[in-house]
């Protein structure tokens, strides 16, 4: 019963790209749609595959919300941790223990804790609460950063430290400053640069306590694939949340095979 | 001649292995000085605080009759180009890694075409121009690394092991560009080597390097051996030595040529080192004359010509050897 279902799926996956694919896919959809409970899983997955060869609207706005957001995030994030990562990597100053055990503690801060934080502060009676923030995608992006900035300022100095150590006397050597031995370094170190902002950004796409409690999940505006799926499921509308998980899976293939290609480098 | 460095009582440890101790040294513009010691003794510490890679946890350096401090030392650093043993390479092209430094001292695009090409013609690496770095030879390597400095124009070369390693005609094109560098543009070259006929060949002046210790006069009256507790002296191997202190961690002692007292009969005196031996070289200078004397070991005195007058001193000829026990350093 089980590989019919498998079959199914293929069968559907090998017309879905075909143009006229559409009328060809209702029927293996509305037969699976009869069947009994035990297929319930296989049946919403082959919907949500509809759902997404078919381009649906409001499925695509809130991948593209999503994208856009952890992209922001991760490109902001990218701006400030890779530099700072690099200077506390190259340079020593008192308070770098205690400074690197601070930062691997904000490596395991837990989305939620973020969330609350930034509500608290986003909040109309908040610190920042006269910027309307609250409920933004610029909100979202906020707490992302503070999500990933410590990934990527973590895995950016472990980068420097097990880099070359010749290349910090040649950047002496060669009369470099501050800012020309950041460069030098972004440039030499790319890959191991990468592997820490694409594990950021794996962070920030699959992260759904700050996009819930200070993006709101407002449909159109701050809805993201984490907190559609948490919310789709309650309706019970599992076959779109299936969609996006499979989006959201595919994502984290990409993210897989780039950072293989880059800890090959 | 002018000195170009002078580093007084210099100290530095390095991860407790190599290390400078109590370090004092003068190093003359325009010539080519070689430091010449075994692996461990200190030579690539040496060059990297004469590099400014590295300041001195105490002494003083002064360059250029200006004695450097931590705040000031970044003034210098443009004039000194050092070429460490295993240079870093840079991702990229031969082309880009000698442009690197010369972007990064804000020369213009036409000016580093020009300085470029000149260094590659004068390297005769002008077919690895458009080759990756990282696919060069060892020998290709430290050419280009040597080429990423000198367009740099540095008043001062220096060179870490610039021989090892290397197949004899590029020993040779070295060497020549060496005398080059120094005859044609002036330049100040210093190496380390542990070859001391290949420091005699080019440079005008060579010191010796032991446990980080410097000595002008290279190697003469060192010997390396072990301290024997049995007997309280220094064993060299050949010969048994009275120390001042009992070092039981000591690997050499070295006897300054100008503490030792020469003498046709044995002294009567609180010498505690008195050896007969035969003088088997002589040589007269200006101002002192030097001899070779064979106690079991090789030992060299300085006297002055009215002494050696006196004493009617020749070859073969039987003589006393003495010195103080507290003359002698040991490490």
């Amino acid at each position: 019963m089980r590989i019919n279902k498998i079959l199914k799926i293929v069968v559907f996956l090998f017309l879905s790209f075909n143009a006229n694919a559409e009328k060809e896919i209702i029927f293996p959809i509305a037969a699976a749609s009869e069947s009994n409970d035990s297929d319930f899983f296989f049946d919403a997955l082959i919907l949500s595959f509809n759902l997404i060869f078919n381009f649906d609207a409001s499925l695509f706005k809130i991948v593209i919300t999503s994208l856009k957001v952890s992209f922001s995030a991760v490109f902001i994030s990218s701006l400030i941790a890779v530099p700072l990562g690099i200077i506390i990597a190259l340079n020593k100053f008192i308070g770098k223990k205690i400074l690197m055990i601070f930062l691997n503690t904000l490596m395991a801060l837990p989305t939620v804790l973020i969330g609350l934080i930034m509500y608290g502060i986003l909040n109309r009676q908040g610190l920042l609460g006269d910027f309307d923030l609250l409920y933004t995608q610029t909100a979202i992006v906020i707490g992302l950063c503070i999500l990933i900035i410590p990934i990527i300022l973590n895995l950016t100095i472990s980068a420097i430290y097990n880099s070359d150590p010749r290349l910090a006397e040649r950047c002496v050597l060669l009369g470099a400053t501050q800012i020309q031995k950041i460069l030098i370094y972004i440039g030499e170190v790319r890959f191991a640069l990468m592997t820490g902002i694409i594990t950021g950004y794996g962070r920030a796409i699959g992260e759904v306590g700050i996009a819930m409690m200070i993006g709101g999940n407002i449909e159109g505006y701050t809805r993201t694939m984490t907190t559609a799926i948490a919310l789709e499921t309650s309706k019970g509308y599992f076959e779109f949340a299936l969609s996006l998980g499979v989006i959201l899976l595919f994502i984290a293939l990409i993210i897989n095979v780039l950072l293989h290609y880059f800890q090959q480098k | 001649m002018k000195n170009l460095y002078k580093l007084k009582n210099i100290v530095f440890n390095y991860d407790n292995n190599s290390f400078i101790n109590d370090l004092n040294l003068e190093i003359a513009e325009s010539e080519i000085t070689s430091v010449i010691g075994p692996n461990g003794s200190g030579k690539t510490t040496l060059l990297n605080i004469l590099s400014f890679l590295n300041f001195p946890f105490s002494g003083s350096i002064f360059f250029n009759d200006t004695e450097l401090k931590e705040d000031n030392i970044k003034r210098f650093r443009n004039k000194i180009g050092y070429v460490q043993q295993n240079p870093y390479l840079f991702r990229g092209t031969v082309y880009k890694n000698i442009e690197i430094g010369l972007k990064l001292n804000n020369i213009n695009s036409q000016k580093r075409v020009y300085k470029i090409k000149k260094i590659l013609s004068l390297l005769k690496i002008e077919h690895l121009t458009d080759r990756p770095a990282n696919s060069l030879s060892s020998g290709e390597a430290r050419k280009l690394a040597l080429g990423q400095i000198i367009v740099l124009n540095p008043s001062v070369l220096i060179m870490d092991e610039p021989f090892s390693n290397l197949d004899k005609n590029s020993v040779t094109e070295l060497e020549e560009l060496i005398i080059f560098l120094n005859k044609e543009l002036n330049k100040t070259v210093i190496f380390t080597t542990h070859d001391k006929i290949q420091a005699q060949k080019i440079s005008s002046s060579i010191f010796s390097l032991i446990k980080g210790r410097v000595f002008s006069n290279h190697f003469v009256n060192l010997y390396k051996g072990k301290f024997d507790e049995s007997v309280n002296r220094f064993d060299t191997g050949k010969q048994l030595i009275s120390i001042y202190e009992s070092k039981k961690n000591a690997e050499y002692v070295f006897i300054d040529p100008k503490q030792i007292v020469l003498s046709l009969e044995e002294l009567d005196c609180s010498m505690q080192n008195r050896f007969h031996g035969r003088v088997i070289e002589i040589s007269e200078g200006d101002y002192n004359v030097k001899l070779n004397i064979d106690i079991g070991e090789n030992i060299q005195a300085i006297i002055t010509h009215q002494a050696f007058n006196e004493l009617k001193l020749s070859i073969n000829m039987y003589v006393w050897v003495s010195f103080k026990s507290a003359s002698i350093m040991i490490f």
